[in-house]
């Protein structure tokens, strides 16, 4: 088992790799750079988590609200913001495939896309961009359990 | 008595660092660089190719010609005289 966010991280990202593009370029421990040979690539990252009690017994369910960024990477020398697009539709395709995906069967979450970010590296032979997708999370866990998401 | 420049002792292929190259169509001889550079604040890593070519050979070079060194075709993205004279050419290149 682990943190319960960490476990959502994990299937997020699981679902991205079983895209047929995607095997095994999926990251969610990576710290080091991605190389030209990597791409396209993505990074999947826990950022920022709300947790709220909703009652005063113990143990106290919480609601989560976690929210998960999907950084996908590529490299092309035309059209590379159709890549990144590209990228971000078949992702999203997956993520939002049925009512399970956006569940993160067998985990009890709802999963909603809140914003995409787009951005062009102007250095080197500025030919890679980056397209984030900002997904929100919401589970629930007791607060003496939090590896379990209920 | 007048100093003048002999740019081939730089652009030696033979005996120097100089590689020879096919600047759209033509023969040339530059010398290649390749600076690492990171992006999007560390999360990825790149080249930033360019190369150095005589200002005579670099004449008719412009964005979007093709530059073939070995078995790597770059496209010019710019071209930018060197200081201090201008004698030595700067080619920003992209891998096509």
């Amino acid at each position: 088992m682990a943190l319960a966010s960490a476990q959502v991280v994990d299937r997020v990202a699981a679902i991205i790799a079983a895209v047929p593009a995607y095997v095994g370029k999926v990251h969610t421990s990576r710290a080091w750079p991605l190389a030209d040979a990597d791409l396209p690539a993505w990074r999947v990252y826990a950022e920022s988590e709300e947790v709220e009690p909703t009652g005063p017994t113990f143990p106290a369910l919480q609601s989560h609200e976690l929210m998960v960024a999907c950084d996908g990477v590529a490299r092309a020398t035309a059209n590379l913001d159709d890549s990144i697009n590209a990228m971000a539709a078949s992702a999203l395709t997956a993520l939002f495939a049925s009512a399970s995906t956006a569940r993160l069967t067998p985990l009890n979450c709802a999963m909603s896309l809140r914003r995409i970010d787009r951005e062009m590296a102007t250095e080197g032979e500025a030919a890679i961009g980056r397209i984030t997708l900002a997904l929100r999370v919401r589970f629930h866990t007791f607060n003496n359990a939090p590896e379990t998401i209920t | 008595m007048a100093f003048t420049e002999d740019l081939s002792v730089f652009m030696d292929v033979a005996e120097g660092f100089a590689l020879a190259a096919t600047l759209n169509g033509s023969a040339v001889e530059i010398i290649s660089d390749s600076e690492g550079v990171d992006v999007f604040d560390g999360q990825a890593v790149t080249t930033m190719p360019s190369c150095l070519i005589s200002a005579a050979q670099a004449a008719s070079a412009a964005a979007g010609q093709s530059l073939v060194v070995g078995a790597t075709t770059y496209t010019v993205r710019a071209k930018n005289a060197e200081p201090p004279d201008g004698a030595l050419v700067r080619l920003t290149l992209t891998r096509a």
